[in-house]
């Protein structure tokens, strides 16, 4: 087991969605070799069936108490990934006429399928952006399902890793992980996965998906650095909350869960009652949710009387640097 | 984990699921090796017309993992072997209504083995081998349509040799598959299994089917309990 582990907190009331963290990732890791279609980091709309199309219905994960994994099922590629489909940039960029940007083979679902959809009814449709990476899991599913222990959680930072010398693609880690965040590359015949950027986090650097995110929505530090992001925001003001927490893998990406303005009643009159509904963000992270809007309304509340907020200070996050506290212990500034 | 905890808690599903007098008592099968001149993985070769064939029968392995559930599907294997002044030939042959030899994200391809302890000996056990008794492994799978030269010292520890001198290509028709492995009797890898430059006498084998559909992968297969026998032929 890991002595330290490295957290993300992505705050989904800055996420606006532009997939920027996306392709980050992508064009760093997953361009090519048989990973077109897969995106160790995503962003989905919520509520929705995501990508995979319904990975929270695909199983994996722990038994309630916590010692038998949950049996998952794979993802296909046309039907829950998407084809990494071409497009005819051709026709439509350098060809006579107005031929619109379209994949040239017919796909049924992709990435960012249902981007912007969301639920409700007008006035009072409601949808935020849920973005998405492998959660180097305390208690790793995938690493438990592995019969090669080709899976290790890294002791100095608790990064998990798929050792692609010791996999053999048999996917029993596809199956277990709940988020379905590991993808099998059909041309190498193994198992891949997102791994937090480890050779960057070794230098210092942060990962891609948060040091080009433009919205300063995600912060990354150890859990134990109490003068980081991720121990302030989780541990001392409970805003940031585990995706999924009954799976009972200990997920370490946290997220801030979105505030919502007023639903309208049918006199078209402002009801008090939040769009996106409390019970669906309970079902999303947890029991915590209800502390952490409160939370977090209050310290706004303080913020637009004028007065100060070290919470809302540290969400805004003024100076990019701060959002990112990545020495190793012992090299760590005050 | 260990490989010695590994070990114990595969020994463990092992008693827990097979009654262990039941292994000693399934016969060995007697493979001939006619002579042939054969010096490929050809499962098509006109040699294999007048070899003689033997029928193994096939069991689901007991798993050595929680992750591995279920029955496998292939029940038997009709096998053949010819040796030349080249190297030895061997033809599996199994029923299986559709080919899977797509590589997809969900679906898992056919696959088939055959197991040399890698002494020769038959007290090496034919679970993957273990306790420093390695076990060499050639493997088919219709993914690929290619051998793959593997060791394992135990459950778990199945890897790829450095060399990779063995040969394989099957091919379905009429509802079966035919796959033919040929390597040649020496070796430059030193964990391969050891054939004789002059066979004499007999040599351990045993053997391993996966059924794509079923989703068999890994330790999810059907194999021969006991080691079988090859027999060279004088």
């Amino acid at each position: 087991m890991s002595t330290r582990q490295l957290a993300m907190v992505i705050d989904l009331n800055k996420c606006i969605g532009c997939q920027t963290c996306t392709l980050a990732c992508k064009s760093q890791w997953t361009d090519r070799d048989g990973r077109e279609f897969m995106y160790w980091n995503h962003v989905e709309s919520k509520p929705g069936k995501g990508y995979p199309r319904d990975w929270e219905q695909a199983g994996g994960g722990w038994e309630s108490n916590g010692e038998k994994l949950k049996p998952g099922r794979l993802p296909r590629l046309e039907e829950d990934y998407g084809i990494p489909a071409d497009f005819n940039y051709d026709a439509t960029l350098f060809q006579e006429g107005m031929q619109p940007l379209r994949p040239t083979e017919a796909m049924q679902w992709g990435p960012n399928w249902e981007e912007d959809q969301g639920a409700g009814e007008f006035p009072n449709g409601y949808f935020f952006y849920l973005p998405r990476l492998c959660n180097h899991c305390t208690k790793p599913a995938c690493l438990a399902a592995c019969p090669r222990q080709a899976i290790s959680k890294r002791a100095e930072d608790g990064i998990v890793l798929i050792d692609q010398e010791r996999c053999r693609g048999y996917r029993y880690c596809v199956a277990a992980c709940p988020y379905k965040k590991i993808y099998f590359n059909p041309l190498a015949g193994r198992s891949e996965k997102c791994i937090f950027c480890y050779p960057r986090v070794e230098k210092g650097i942060p990962q891609a998906c948060a040091y080009q995110c433009v919205g300063r929505a995600r912060h990354v530090s150890y859990l134990d650095d109490q003068a980081g992001a991720a121990y302030r925001l989780v541990h001392e003001w409970k805003v940031a909350l585990p995706l999924h927490p009954e799976h009972g893998t200990q997920p370490n990406v946290y997220y801030v869960p979105p505030l919502s303005t007023s639903t309208f009643d049918a006199a078209g009159k402002p009801t008090g009652k939040p769009r996106i509904p409390d019970d669906y963000l309970v079902s999303l992270f947890g029991p915590g949710v209800g502390g952490a809007l409160e939370t977090l309304q209050r310290e706004i509340a303080k913020k637009e009387q004028g007065a100060a907020s070290e919470l809302m200070d540290l969400l805004i996050a003024y100076r990019h640097g701060d959002m990112f506290r990545l020495g190793r212990l012992g090299e760590q500034k005050s | 984990m260990s490989a010695t905890i590994r070990a114990r808690a595969a020994l463990g599903l092992l008693a827990a699921t097979l009654p262990l007098a039941a292994l000693a008592q399934e016969p060995a099968a007697t493979i001939q090796a006619a002579r042939a001149a054969i010096a490929a993985a050809d499962p098509d070769h006109p040699a294999w017309n007048a070899a003689p064939a033997s029928v193994v029968k096939l069991e689901t392995a007991f798993p050595g993992h929680p992750s591995i559930v279920g029955t496998a599907v292939a029940q038997r294997l009709v096998v053949k072997a010819l040796r030349s002044a080249a190297g030895l030939a061997i033809r599996l042959e199994w029923s299986d209504p559709a080919a899977d030899s797509q590589k997809t994200q969900h679906r898992f391809a056919d696959g088939a083995a055959i197991q040399f302890p890698r002494d020769g000996k038959s007290d090496t056990t034919p679970y993957m081998g273990g306790g420093g008794r390695h076990v060499n492994i050639w493997y088919w799978n219709a993914a690929r349509n290619t051998a793959e030269n593997l060791w394992a010292d135990g459950f778990g520890t199945l890897a790829r040799m450095p060399t990779q001198d063995v040969k394989a290509s099957g091919h379905h028709a009429d509802g079966k598959w035919r796959v033919a492995f040929f390597r040649a009797f020496r070796s430059s890898e030193p964990r391969a299994a050891k054939l004789p430059a002059t066979p004499v006498g007999t040599q351990p084998l045993a053997f391993a089917v996966w059924d794509g559909a079923n989703n068999e992968r890994d330790g999810f297969k059907a194999v021969t309990m006991n080691w079988q026998s090859l027999q060279w032929a004088r």
